[in-house]
Parts: C-alpha cells; structure tokens; sequence
C-alpha cells in the first residue's frame, strides 16, 4: 500500500511534465489543426539548450531553463515559418511530413552536436525525501510537479483572462468566426507554436532532472507520450490534457513498478492503442477528431480525406509514371546479369540492401499511399519478419522456404492485429497510431529477452537452405544475390498486382473519401485490414531476408529512425506509386553504402530532400497514385 | 439615401468555389444609415455576396470599396477594424466558452477601452436578462434562440457603425424571429447602417429601406423594399412558380 | 407489413441543443419519386444521412424493405439496395472518371447472391489471378458502369481517364449520380442535384431524371431540391419540411401552393398588412 501510495505521487509528478508536453500538442492541434509531430524535438532541444548553459557556460539551473524556454519559443516561431506557412493549401498530408522531417533532422543534428550518447544532467535538486504516513516523495518529485503545476496555471490564466488567450481560444474553437470578430487568425497561429516551443522546453528540462540524464533520441519516445497524454484528453481540450498526463503519469508509473521498469514505456503506447481503439475522441473530448484528417478539406469546395489532393491540386499533380506487374520481373531478370561482371561483394551487398530496402519501401508505400494512412511504424513489421527467421532457422533448423513463409504469415497477422486500432482514424491521428505501434515493436524486440535475446541480439544464422529446390544452399554473397533479388521481384509483381486490382481501387477510394466507399456499399473497414496484411506480408519478407543477409538480427535494425527512413522513401518515390517506392528506396540505401564517412549526415540529408520533395514536388519522384 | 456617400459599394463581382461560380457580375451598394437586404432563395448567392463583403471569400472579378476605398483581397480582421461587425450564418457562438466571454470578444476590435466594454455589457445584460442570467454558462449549451441572441449582443459590443448580419432567422422558432427582429430595428433607429441577407422575405422586407433579390447568383430584382413586397418576382425566385 | 418500401417513422436527431429533425415520417415506396422541399436549416439533409446510415437516429425507427436499418452501418444499408448523393457531392478526387464509376460497382462484384460478401483471400485469389469466376463479374460490373456513364451522353464517357479533380462542377455532381446508377440501386437519394447547376443543366438533369423514371420503373426516387420548378416535373409527391417536422405532404402542386408552405419559404410578416401574396395581387 505504501509503495502503491509512492507510486502515485511518483506519477503525478512525471505526469505533470506529461501535461505540459501535452498541453503543446492541443494549442497547436487546436488553432492550427495539425500534429505537430516537431513537438518531441522541441522538448529534446529545451533539455540539451539547458544542459549546455549548465555544463558549458556555467550558469545556474534557473536562468540556464529561462534561456533554453526562450530559444525554443522562437524555434517553435520560426517551426511555423519554415515549415507550415509555405505549405497552407498543400495537400493534406504535407504538413505532418513537414514536421516530421524537421523533427528528424533536429534529432539528428543534436546528435553531431551532442553525441548520440545519454549524458548526466548537470544539475540536481537536492535527494532528500519526505515520507507521508508511510509513503515517500522526494524534494525532486515535489519540485518538478510544483514547477509543471504552476506553468499548467499560468497557461490557465493566460488563456483564461488575457484577450490574446481568449482570441486563442476562440480561434481553436471556430477560426472563421473568430475572424469575423477582428482576430488575426494568422497570429494566433503563431502565438500557439511558440507556446508549445516553451512548454516542451521546460517540459525537457523538468524530465532531464527526473530522469538525472539527457540524450538526443529522447524526442521521439516522449513526444509520443505527450501526444498519448494529449489524446487522452480530447487533444484539443486543455483541462483534458492536463487530466491526460496525470493519468498516463500515474498508470505508466505503476506499471513499472509491478510489471517491470523495461516495460514503462511498451505500457504507456499500449495505452495510447487502446484509446485510439476504444475511445478516439478521448475520455473529456468532444467529436472534433472525427473529422481529422479531412476536416479542413471536407469543409471546402470539394470534400476529400485524400492526403494527396487538396483544394490547390492540379490535374497535372496526378501524373504518375510506373511499371507494369511484369516489369518488375524484368527490371529484375537485368540485375540477375550483375554478379557476372562486377566480382565485388562490397558493391554486391550494398546492392542486396538496395533491393531489401526497395521491397520495404514498396510495403510502407502500399499502406501509405494507396490507403493512406501513413506509416510510421514499418521498421516493427520488419523487425517481426526477420526475428521469425531469427528465431526459427537455428534451434529448429527450418529451411528457408519454412523461415520466410512464416516470417510472412507472422508478420500480416501481426499488422493486422495493429491495425485494428487504427481503424476509425484518418489523417495525422492515424500516422501517430502507427508511430506506436512501431515503438512497442521496438519495445518488445529489446526486452522479450526470452524469444529475442534482447539488446543481444540473435546471432550466427545459418545460410538459407532452400528444400523445395531440392536443398540448395545460399552461402556466397552472389549466392545470397540472386536468392534476394528472386524474393524482391516476385514480392513486388504481386504488390504490383494489388495495387493496379480493384482491390487497389478501391483501397485509392478509401483514401480519397472514406465516407464515399462507405455510402457505395464497401467494407471499408476489411480493405484496410487487408491492404496492412499484404503491406505486412512485403515487410515480413524484407525483415526475413534482411536477417539470412546479415546473419544477425538485433533491436538497433527496427528503431523509428528506420520507419521514418522507409516512409521518406515512399513519399519521395510518390505516395501510392509501387514503382517510385522501390526505386527511392533503392537508391537511398545504396547511395550512403557510397558516401561512407558521412554516416552520421545521412538523416540530416534524408530530412532536407523531404522538407525540399514537400515544397516542390509534393508527388514525389514518380507521381503519387 | 443617396445625399451622403454611400457605406459600401459592391460592383460587378464573381465569385467562383472551385470550378463552381457562385455569383455573376453582382452589384450592390449600402447608403449610411440604410438598411438592404439581400433576398434569395437557397442556393441563390446571398450568403456569398456577404461574405465577399466581408472578406471571406475573395471575388474573382470586380470590386468591393468600404466608406469609399477598396477591400478587395483584404483580410477579415482588417475590414472588421474599419467599423464592422459580423453576425455570421449560423450564429457561430464559440461552444467552449461562457456567455460573458463571447460578449467579450465581441469588443475584440477594441480591446483597450476596458471602461466603456463594461458598460456597454452592463446595458446588453439589461437588454438581454437571459444572457445575463446564463453569462456564467457555455454557449453551446444554449438553444438556438439564444444563440442567435448572443450572436446579435456579440456585435453589438463591437460599436459598430455597420453590420453585416447573415440569415438571423434561419431555423428560428416565430416567437424568436420576432426578437430578432426587434433588436434589428432597435439598432436601425440607432443609426446603424445594416446589410442583411434573409431568407424570410416578409420580416426582411418590413425592416429593410431597399432590397435585392438575388436568383442563380444574379440580382433578379432590385428596388425599396415596399414596392418589392408586391413584385410577383420575389415569389417567383423563392417558389419557382411559372 | 410495410412492403418494398423505405419507411421513416417518427425519427429524431438533436445536434448541439438544435433539433435537427424532429420526429419526422416518411414512406418512399419503390416505383414513385418523392420530393423533400424546405428552407434552409429544416432538416432536410439530415433526414438522408439519418436513412443512409452515416448520422444516427436518437430516436424512431427506419426500414428499408421490411429490414430494420437505423442502427446498421452506411455501408450495409448501401448494399440493401440504398444509393445515396451528398450536398457537397462526394467524387474520389483522385481517381479518374472511370475508376469512380467502378468503385460504385465494386461492392457488386464482391457480393454473392445471397448477400453475403466473397472472403479476401478468394478476391485476392480471383484479382490477383484473374481466375474465370472472377472475370465474369469484373465483365457484368463494367458493363453495368459503362451504360451508367453513358446515361450521361457525352458529359461524362469522353472524360473517362480524367481524374475526377478537374471536372466542373456539374460534371461531378453527375459523376456522383453515374457511380449511384451503376450499381444499380433501390433506392435512389438525391441531396440537391442540381446545386451549382445554370438553368440549362438543371434542366438537363430534369430530363435525366425523368428518363430515369421511365427506364427504372421500380427504383424509389427521393430528391431534396430547392428549384421548385423541378420538383413541379419531377415528383409524385412533396414533403414540405420546416424545423424538423413534416409540414405537409401533398401533390406537387397542392404542396407547394399551400399557405403554411409559402409562409415556411417566405417567412411571416409580423403585422401580415405590408405584404401581399403574389398571387393575390
């Protein structure tokens, strides 16, 4: 009881810092009706700004956390500038990429800049520890709620009893009538992104001095937490969020303390699943998420939850250049020539991944494109494909025909089963759905030590062995070659097939508009579960593939970084076009295998072609579909 | 009317949404002191109209002056600082919030005169008991008669010289369009200039100085509201008789 | 017993404080068109979102052919035969003109004699190897979706490989209806055809939909329609609907020049002496 006691004041407070993130998504989400999926880089840079203060200049913890909330609350300002303003009008689905290539090249560039290592946080509050009755709480926990606390207050009375808060709120609430009062809606906007800047600041800095500790991958992790927190609550609502992150503070808490430290996190997106699936409009929301993800579209001239077209489209933005099925198997039978003439197995492998990552590209293109619910989750797909190999090759000394056909099973009824959650949801809310479903893979890869052998990781699997082609063995690297080049282009005729179906259609229709398939008599629902079986099929295969070539399957090959880089690919291939994806994704996994030294840059230069993509060419290489 | 220059002047607009046109070469003009309204049936055009005015939306074609000098392309909050106040279709009160603080922004334009503000809510409470009885309670809680009240106090509080008002009486009950229509001479006594889209003909036409009835996104009609209230027109436009 | 019919009974739905529709009846029996007029904000559109399944009845019931409806999901209703337009019309932005009309089609192909929907795995099997079970439906719905769009003369058929994006207006509205016609509906609903239209479209859906009457005999037509003159040609019968009630329901003639209805389009003159009624003067 004690610790149960403990436990909750130990929530509340980690919780308050919950809320603040929190609070930054439904200001943003409520005047300017996007996700800002930016806000966990914010957060990361409030706590890294402070630490450099700290241990860099010397200041004090108090005025170092004043200067890191006011850099970033212009950062947040100058967020909106960059990378939202130029994009009013643009299709639905630029924006959220928008800030999700800015997030990654933020993340990335704390990493040179800081080092990708978790460093000690420079300053502490003193550890004493008070004990209520026979519960403890220390000076830290009390500090950090009361600082979370007084900001959630203030923002309170801001928004409550200024006339810039109130203009705030009328412009979340209705932005036209809000206009037709004399409010620039404009600024408003604005003013939202440079609060969420200074409330994931502080934010950062209040978990730095939780946590004792700050490393530049805690954005992601963090600002999903703060997005659950927030969806909780009704994502536009302030008390909501507030109510949210005690909530998710409080239940993350004691999942921790009775299930297991390693799962606070798998819990806490768990979480964020089972809302999405039981109550998407969260526990105090009204009906606003509803309409995500086509609200400000479906009001215009012609309704749409397409993330492709938008009011501005043009017809010529349709264009879309692709193969036919059987021109996989060709572009495939010219590749099968390469080992004859080039004998190095450094270009030979970088080749192998290129089209690994061409048919992973392809599968995150499937369900992001044609069906439109952007993936940000694919690396957990992958992942699940190549642990089955993993975990099947040796103890049970399957062959590889067994291996991949499991891997492909698991791996559709895996993403079908992820799916479910994401059913009712369109738009960013969908794409954040995603977001956890690939952190709990991750989550599960690392620490279901049994089945995956953790940060380990599986070693020493054995050469494919195909049996039904009378047991032949691939050992060599031009061995290896032709067996994933075989896989990939078959893989991608049947993808192929799909795509250009009535299937395909019809999945392109539930994109466009939803309501429409629905009123023409679609189950809508069943097309979307099998566009994530046939997506998590392709993945399964990659991931089952990828682990006979590297002979090794661990955690690090399955993180978001890995999701994000598939994703851009599609998108820079052109969202729904099978053809554009495998050739992004070709060409963006072996050009680095060409650039080596540059290691490091390579999300930064990823984040910059699709910040640059989204500008001018929003249809990507080959043309969405 | 015409003595004085006229408040607004709206000449020869097109509006189109997408490849749809809402209104073809429109013209209109709003003297000081008048009251027009613009009639029509659904669909006609008469709320684009208004919200052309009111920069809403931005007409393709022609132009729009305000008090002589042009607003087209202008934003809202721009041409809202130049006198005006809205009472959009629909009312739009701001559901999450109380009474009080929708009346409140209503003062939005003049924020600074903290004074005069809580005067003036002090006479809209006594012009309007049941807004100050439920001044503490969330607008979207209210019927759709108080709305449409709150919406008209919400204007008022901006001290407008000129209000552009959009179907008042849309989905009202009689008794309620009857008060509506009482705060609206009330403020035509005032002396507030008001251009007033309706769909109710007859209360419209009691109240206005002149009309025009507007048909498939074209002025159909035009003239002082009494002769209008026995042009067969009018009934043609709303009932589509031969 | 309530036969081959849509019928409404005493629905309700309340939004935000404001009743929408307020117990409100109506029968669509299949064979007759039925017109739905009233101002603005009366309910109208409400009423075929409540039939077509997308918004919920808070209360009352609806059936179509005898099955209960009210409380299935927009896509099952469809399939019962129910094809239904939106006020904004709903076309697939993206998608070309033919691809659309397909879709409208599609829930066919799927779909088994006895109502039941084929599993994925056969569609997939039947799609992605174009076995002959599956070729012989695809042939019936293309058809089915050419003679749909050529109902449209040369609207529509020419323009088969433009995305739906960049047709005009009316040309969507009737790429909507083409997509309805296609899956050869019941019932069909029409919310405000002819919006956007100029008086020569509008009369060119007038024919369209008379031709429809007579090459449809059996299909149930109900249009919400605010041209009056139209709904005159076109109706067996009118529902005069004013703040969620049913005002009248009448003839089009007797319905339309009833004094409640032109007292519910022109409103009421509070003294009732400044105005005079066309008709009279």
């Amino acid at each position: 009881m004690e610790l149960f006691l403990s436990q909750i004041l130990n929530g509340l407070a980690i919780g308050q810092v919950y809320a603040l993130i929190a609070l930054g998504f439904s200001l943003v989400f409520g005047v300017a009706n996007i996700i800002n999926f930016a806000q966990g880089a914010l957060f990361m840079l409030g706590a890294f700004i402070a630490y450099s203060a700290i241990a860099w200049f010397g200041l004090p913890l108090v005025p170092a956390a004043a200067v890191s909330v006011v850099i970033v609350a212009i950062l947040g300002l100058l967020l909106e500038r960059i990378a939202l303003r130029p994009l009013i009008g643009a299709p639905y689905v630029a924006p959220f990429l928008s800030t999700l290539a800015i997030s990654t090249i933020i993340d990335q560039s704390a990493e040179i800049v800081w080092s990708p290592e978790s460093q000690p946080f420079p300053a502490s509050i003193s550890s004493t520890t008070f004990f209520i009755g026979n519960a403890y709480i220390t000076v830290t926990d009390l500090v950090i709620f009361g600082f979370g606390a007084a900001a959630t207050v203030a923002l309170t009375l801001f928004v409550s009893f200024t006339w810039t808060g109130r203009a705030l709120r009328a412009t979340a609430q209705d932005a036209s009538a809000a206009a037709q009062l004399g409010i620039r809606t404009d600024v408003m906007r604005q003013i939202a992104f440079g609060l969420a800047g200074a409330l994931g600041a502080l934010s950062g800095i209040l978990v730095a001095l939780y946590f004792q500790s700050v490393f530049p991958q805690m954005g992601i992790p963090f600002g999903l937490k703060g997005f659950a927190a927030a969806l909780l609550g009704g994502l536009a609502s302030i008390p909501g969020a507030v109510v949210g992150g005690l909530l998710l503070g409080i239940g993350e808490t004691l999942a921790s303390a009775y299930v297991g430290d390693s799962y606070r996190d798998a819990i806490a997106f768990t979480l964020l699943l089972l809302m999405l699936l039981v109550r998407p409009n969260g526990l105090l929301g009204g009906g606003r998420l509803d309409a995500l993800g086509g609200a400000a579209a479906a009001a215009g001239a012609m309704p749409t939850t397409s993330l492709l077209a938008s009011s501005s489209s043009q017809q010529s933005a349709l264009r879309a250049y692709y193969l036919p099925p059987w021109g996989f198997l060709a572009v495939g039978a010219a590749f099968t020539l390469v080992p004859l003439v080039v004998s190095s197995t450094y270009v030979l492998q970088a080749l192998i991944y290129g089209f690994i990552f061409a048919l992973l590209s392809a599968s995150t293109s499937l369900v992001s494109g044609s069906v439109g619910i952007l993936s940000i989750g694919q690396a957990a797909f992958f992942g699940v494909g190549a642990y089955a190999v993993g975990v099947f090759a040796r103890p049970y000394g399957l062959p590889a025909d067994a291996t991949l056909v499991i891997a492909i099973g698991l791996t559709a009824l895996v993403a079908v089963g992820a799916a479910i959650p994401l059913l009712k949801l369109t738009g960013h809310t969908a794409a954040l759905g995603t977001l956890a479903i690939g952190q709990i893979g991750f989550l599960v890869f690392l620490n279901w030590v049994s089945v995956t052998r953790g940060p380990m990781g599986i070693l020493n699997i054995p050469h494919p062995v195909l049996e039904l082609l009378g047991g032949l063995r691939f050992a060599t690297t031009e061995q290896k070659y032709w067996l994933v080049l075989g896989f990939v282009a078959v893989a991608l005729v049947i993808a192929e097939r799909y795509v250009s179906s009535p299937i395909g259609r019809v999945w392109r229709a539930i994109r466009e508009d939803r309501l429409a398939a629905l009123a023409a008599g679609l189950p809508v629902r069943r097309y979307i579960l099998l566009a994530f079986a046939v997506s998590g099929a392709l993945a399964g295969l990659a991931g089952g593939l990828f682990a006979y070539v590297q002979q090794v399957v661990s955690p690090e090959s399955f993180t978001v970084e890995t999701s994000i880089l598939v994703l851009t690919m599609a998108v820079l291939g052109g969202l729904g076009n099978l053809t554009g994806a495998a050739l992004a994704g070709f060409a963006l996994a072996i050009l680095p295998e060409f650039l080596r030294g540059f290691a490091e840059w390579r999300m930064i230069v990823y984040g910059l072609l699709l910040l640059v993509a989204l500008r001018v060419r929003p249809q990507g290489l080959l043309g969405a579909r | 009317m015409a003595e004085t220059d006229p408040r607004i002047v709206v000449d020869g607009i097109d509006v189109h949404y997408g490849a749809a046109q809402a209104l073809f070469g429109v013209s209109l003009t709003v003297g000081a002191r008048e009251v027009v309204a613009v009639l029509g049936g659904n669909a006609s055009g008469k709320s684009t109209t208004i919200k052309s005015v009111l920069g809403l939306v931005r007409p393709s074609r022609g132009t729009i002056t305000l008090d002589g000098a042009p607003v087209n392309g202008q934003r809202p909050d721009a041409i809202i600082a130049r006198g005006v106040a809205s009472v959009p279709e629909g009312r739009r009160a701001f559901p999450e919030m109380s009474v009080y603080e929708n009346l409140l922004l209503g003062a939005y334009p003049r924020r600074h005169e903290a004074r005069e503000i809580a005067g003036d809510l002090e006479r809209v409470y006594e012009a309007f008991p049941r807004l100050k009885e439920r001044r503490s309670q969330l607008a979207g809680t209210m019927s759709g008669g108080e709305q449409q009240m709150l919406a008209l106090a919400r204007a008022w509080l901006r001290r407008p010289t000129l209000v552009c008002i959009d179907e008042p009486s849309m989905g009202l009950s009689p008794r309620f369009v009857d008060q509506v229509y009482e705060v609206l001479q009330g403020w035509k006594a005032q002396g507030i200039t008001i251009l007033l889209v309706e769909q109710n003909a007859r209360m419209a036409l009691e109240l206005a100085d002149r009309a025009y009835v507007l048909q498939h996104g074209r002025v159909a009609v035009s003239g002082t509201a009494s002769d209008l209230a026995s042009d067969p027109q009018v009934r043609k436009a709303y009932l589509g008789a031969a | 017993m309530t036969g081959e019919a849509i019928v409404v009974d005493n629905v309700s739905r309340v939004f935000g404080g404001l009743k929408a529709v307020d117990g409100a009846s109506l029968k669509l029996a299949r064979g007759e068109t039925v017109a739905i007029v009233g101002p603005n904000g009366a309910g109208k559109s409400t009423l075929i979102q409540l039939i077509s399944g997308v918004e919920r009845a808070d209360s009352g019931t609806i059936h179509v052919d005898e099955v209960r409806t009210d409380h299935l999901p927009p896509d099952r209703i469809a399939r019962l035969g129910v094809g239904r337009s939106f006020q904004t019309s709903r076309v697939f932005p993206a998608l070309t003109v033919w691809d659309s009309v397909l879709v409208g089609v599609q829930a066919g192909l799927i779909e088994t004699r006895s109502g039941r929907l084929i599993d994925p795995v056969t569609e997939s099997a039947g799609a992605l190897l174009g076995l002959p079970f599956w070729q012989r439906r695809v042939a019936a719905q293309e058809a089915a979706a050419e003679a749909a769009l050529k109902l449209f003369g040369d609207r529509l058929w020419p323009r088969r490989d433009q995305p739906a994006l960049g047709l005009s207006y009316a040309n969507r509205r009737r790429l909507e209806i083409a997509r309805l016609l296609a899956a050869e509906p019941r019932y069909l609903l029409l919310d405000e055809p002819s919006a956007g239209m100029n008086p020569t479209e509008t009369e060119e859906l007038t024919h369209l939909i008379l031709d429809l009457r007579r090459t449809h005999p059996d299909m149930g037509i109900l249009v919400i329609e605010h041209k009056l003159s139209m709904v005159r040609r076109i109706a067996d019968r009118v529902v005069v609907l004013n703040q969620g009630r049913v005002l009248i329901e009448d003839r089009p003639d007797h319905a339309l020049d009833h004094p409640e209805v032109v007292e519910a389009y022109l409103g009421r003159a509070r003294s009732g002496a400044n105005f005079q009624d066309a008709h009279h003067g």
